[in-house]
């Protein structure tokens, strides 16, 4: 039996070295196949090398059989509670996937989430390889990856953000697996993941740490605050500037009621008539100050200590002016108007609305920019726009750009305000929001002799994306018509729009099959 | 009369990744003024650049299709739109009397199948013009013979200057041997020179990969030089390796087997300027697979006539071979039926029968192994699968989803079809809870 495996091995070394070397050896023994070979013509060396080799390889191919594996096979995934989403809905989501209006992605998995669906098996992996790299992606991903998801993604390490969550990665895991370990669990668990942090925090290297202590972001509340402000005397900046800057968003924290101490005797409100604000600028940026997070360095273009006060100005839950003087936001910021610092307190006013997620004040501060916008005061327009619509809940947010998209008589001379300000109103809007809009934009497509903004052109495109899906079908009429002089210039962008729009819906329908 | 096709389905017969994407987006009711069907036929109107609507036309059954406008894809976005609709919003189609055009291009197919059929016939019945045809095929013989003869030469040469030489050789080593069997007519012999050229740019493990294929051709040669006194069916092989091939006509004409098949899995590969489709069929009641080929040069359009995932009703007939594998579809029954289930128990049985096909046709390349119940694997940086009783087939290296397949089985036993070429399985679709995945 031995004779014959290694028959095919004197084979091979007689094939490298080549018949003018060497022969090849025919065996002695006996076997149906070395009599076989034994009829090879020796005298022939190429001859019987070449016939060697063509029976030992169909020999060995055709007694071929399978290797066996004992081992024990890994654990099977338990069944999924969720079933799938409809084939329909997959054949979206494989578009999303190639590339087509990728923008749509996020919206798509949210209302896969929601309709208590799960992603297709065979698009898990592409999935899971995109939330590798999109990290903005995840939140929306894992949960409706299914059990089978989270199965898959525990056997590649390239998917470890995604497995089964798992506490003994926080001492055995890599950074990127602690850190991911982090973010999920303070969804879920916030006490417990800081709980962990808060256990080997001597242990960690400071820019790690730093990054953890970002990680508190999610789920951040006032239980955190013993934590983070003493990590306020911690040895690192990093991890210092940090715990400051969550802080800061904690109303009732300690550091929050510092601040305000030093603030409200920096800033008065003379009330009356025509009220108006006293600003008195900080001496120093002293040692405590520095602990609670203000930067003494100032940036390009700002006085020393009228960035000191800024940034004082924007840890003030912006409420407690109105508690104090009795007034609403829009008077604050009326009496903020004459006078040298009023771009200060607005840029300061917004940063403190957006920390502290104030409705109130960022509806005045909202309208206030139109008010800039109409005084062409474009350069600090751009931070309120971008920060403030996220603060106010949908209906508040349509009331308010409906008034202003309202007052805006010609969308071509506003290309800095109201158009950006649609554009980042990006939560789902209602259909008569939608509607509003819609009928907007057509009317001014139909105007004669309008001048084409590019703007309005990248509108038409962009609000598809976030205009009610219901009114898909109805989008199509009231553009002007297909002969119209006008309607070159339009054509493009409402078709883009309306394929986006139509998307959308079909995949809204598909999701609840 | 509906359809069971998927979306998936659809998509996979665009001839390109920008027709699928366009078909996608084409496949709105909005964009078609008119979308109608009768009895296996739909029909719509769809406004394009062009001063009046295009016409398009597909018949389910086949399926076949047809446009006016003026794109050479085929099938066109149009076309896929209406099949793609078909699956998404069947409602969408009014039920209507087939108008003239769709009429006319019905009858027009009518008529070119019949003709198709009467050539077929008077070609069979005919004597071609004796002669003539018998100096041909001596020609040839002549020529062959001589390529042969020419490639035994240099086999023995390699022979003796032994294999260790080979990888030293520059490209024309191979290059112009294999251009010079295709002067002598046996494109086939100029293939396997280029495989062997292949095997010794591997890696490990080259030396014994070479040897195989020289022992293969070395058996080829010497196959052909006593050709007549071998079976007349391994006579069909040799031949067919060597690059002759069967006349189509010659053998519809035929009677062939009648079974269901499964339509197991399709692979498209590239060449130069020619592409080929392989088709892998299994009969259901044999129990035994078979191959489709279909060619196209250039930008020709591929048959899509075999849709994988479905199960059809037909009639094959296949070329001459010692373990026949190759076949034509000669004729069909009825529609596209769902996908059943079908294939090798277990892994052992799949083994033994490609080990029977081999030793019949010691050539064979690709055979076809359905595994019905088996679970890929990943271990020591390999994928394999793995049945019941424990037995392992290893899975090709170069197979770009491994991870579907993993996350289609979670663990538990999936049916998988793939090619096997006596190293590597090459998985082609899998199927498991009703649902069929092409890979």
């Amino acid at each position: 039996m031995k004779a014959r495996v290694e028959m095919w091995p004197e084979i091979v070394r007689t094939a490298l070295l080549g018949t003018e070397r060497q022969s090849i050896a025919i065996p002695e023994h006996n076997s149906p196949l070395a009599d076989l070979l034994r009829r090879l013509d020796g005298s022939d060396r190429e001859g019987a090398l070449l016939g060697a080799a063509a029976s030992v390889t169909l020999y060995r191919r055709v007694g071929w059989l399978p290797p066996t594996d004992a081992r024990p096979l890994p654990p099977a995934c338990d069944d999924d509670d969720q079933p799938e989403c409809h084939p329909h809905a997959a054949q979206h989501l494989g578009r999303l996937l190639r590339g087509q209006r990728g923008g749509i992605l996020p919206e798509w998995l949210g209302a896969l989430g929601a309709a208590g669906r799960r992603i297709p098996a065979e698009q898990l992996p592409d999935l899971l390889e995109l939330g590798r790299t999109h990290t903005d992606l995840r939140p929306l991903l894992v949960p409706v990856l299914g059990r089978r998801g989270a199965w898959l993604a525990a056997r590649n390490p390239d998917w470890e953000y995604a497995a089964p969550l798992d506490e003994g990665t926080w001492q055995t895991g890599s950074r990127s697996a602690r850190l991911a370990l982090l973010r999920r669990l303070r969804a879920i668990e916030p006490d417990k993941a800081r709980t962990l942090l808060a256990a080997t925090w001597s242990q960690e290297p400071y820019d790690q740490l730093a990054e953890f202590v970002a990680a508190l972001q999610v789920g951040l509340s006032m239980a955190d605050e013993p934590l983070l402000e003493n990590a306020l005397d911690d040895r690192h900046k990093d991890v210092r500037l940090a715990a400051a800057g969550l802080l800061a968003q904690l109303a009732d924290s300690r550091l929050v009621q510092r601040i305000w101490e030093r603030a409200r005797s920096l800033l008065r409100v003379k009330t009356g008539r025509k009220p108006a604000i006293e600003l008195r600028l900080p001496d120093a940026c002293d040692s405590a100050l520095a602990r609670d997070g203000v930067e003494a360095r100032p940036r390009a273009g700002t006085g020393e200590k009228a960035w000191w006060l800024l940034q004082m100005l924007a840890v003030v839950p912006p409420a407690r002016w109105c508690a104090l003087s009795r007034l609403s936001p829009a008077q604050l910021i009326a009496a903020a108007q004459p006078g040298e610092w009023h771009a200060l307190l607005v840029e300061a006013w917004t940063l403190a609305a957006e920390r502290h997620r104030d409705i109130a004040w960022s509806e005045a501060l909202l309208r206030h920019a139109a008010y800039l916008a109409s005084q062409n005061a474009t350069v600090f327009l751009s931070p309120l726009i971008e920060t403030l619509p996220a603060n106010l809940p949908p209906s508040r947010l349509e009331s308010v750009v409906g008034d202003l998209l309202r007052l805006q008589r010609d969308l071509n001379a506003d290309d800095r305000f109201v158009l950006p300000l649609l554009c980042r109103c990006r939560q789902p809007w209602s259909a008569g929001f939608s509607r509003t809009v819609l009928d907007r934009l057509r009317r001014h497509t139909r105007l004669r002799n309008s001048q084409v903004s590019w703007t309005v052109q990248q509108a038409l495109s962009t609000l598809g994306l976030y205009m009610a899906p219901a009114v898909a079908e109805e989008a199509a009429a009231g553009w002007p018509a297909a002969d119209d002089e006008q309607w070159p210039l339009w054509h493009e962008s409402v078709e883009a729009l309306l394929e986006t729009l139509n998307f959308r819906n079909e995949m809204w329908q598909a999701l609840a099959l | 009369m509906s359809l069971n096709w998927t979306a998936g389905q659809v998509l996979a017969l665009a001839p390109d990744e920008r027709v699928a994407r366009a078909g996608a987006e084409l496949a709105q009711p909005r964009k078609w003024l008119r979308l109608e069907r009768h009895a296996g036929v739909i029909w719509g109107l769809c406004q394009g650049s062009g001063a009046s609507p295009y016409q398009t036309q597909v018949e389910l059954n086949e399926p076949a299709f047809h446009c006016s406008c003026p794109s050479h894809k085929f099938p066109c976005k149009h076309a896929l739109a209406l099949c793609l609709l078909t699956v998404s919003q069947p409602g969408a189609f009014k039920e209507h009397a087939l108008p003239d055009w769709v009429d006319e291009w019905l009858a027009h197919r009518k008529r070119r199948a019949e003709r198709e059929q009467q050539r077929r016939d008077t070609l069979h019945t005919q004597s071609p013009d004796p002669k003539a045809q018998a100096r041909r095929a001596s020609a040839r013989e002549k020529k062959v013979a001589a390529g042969v003869a020419e490639m035994e030469r240099w086999l023995r040469d390699l022979a003796r200057e032994g294999l260790a030489a080979l990888p030293g050789r520059p490209s024309s080593f191979w290059e112009l041997p294999a251009q010079r069997m295709v002067d002598a007519q046996a494109p086939g012999l100029a293939r396997l020179v280029r495989e062997l050229s292949g095997a010794v740019a591997s890696d490990e493990g080259w030396q014994e990969r070479v040897l195989e294929h020289l022992g293969r051709l070395h058996l080829l040669i010497v196959a052909y030089r006593r050709i007549g006194s071998l079976p007349v069916d391994t006579q069909a092989d040799v031949r067919a390796l060597i690059g002759w091939t069967e006349d189509q006509t010659e053998l519809l004409n035929q009677s062939g087997v009648r079974d269901r098949w499964l339509v197991l899995g399709q692979r498209v590969d590239e060449e130069e300027r020619l592409r080929v489709q392989r088709t892998w069929l299994w009969a259901e009641r044999q129990a035994r697979g078979v191959l489709v080929l279909h060619f196209a040069h250039n930008s020709q359009p591929l048959d899509t006539s075999l849709v994988p995932g479905t199960r059809i009703d037909a009639e094959v007939v296949y070329y001459p071979s010692a373990h026949p594998l190759r076949a034509l579809v000669k004729a069909r029954e009825g529609s596209p039926a769902g996908f059943t289930g079908g294939g090798y128990a277990t892994i052992g049985e799949a083994i033994a029968a490609y080990a029977a096909a081999l030793a019949r046709n010691p050539w064979l390349e690709q055979f076809p192994l359905p595994l019905q119940t088996v679970i890929p694997l990943h271990a020591d940086g390999h994928w394999h699968v793995r049945d019941a009783a424990g037995h392992v087939l290893p899975i090709g290296p170069r197979f770009e989803h491994p991870w579907e397949l993993l996350a289609l089985s979670a663990g538990r036993p999936i049916a998988v079809f793939g090619e096997w070429d006596g190293q590597h399985l090459r998985p082609l679709s899998a199927w498991t809870e009703g649902k069929f995945v092409g890979l």
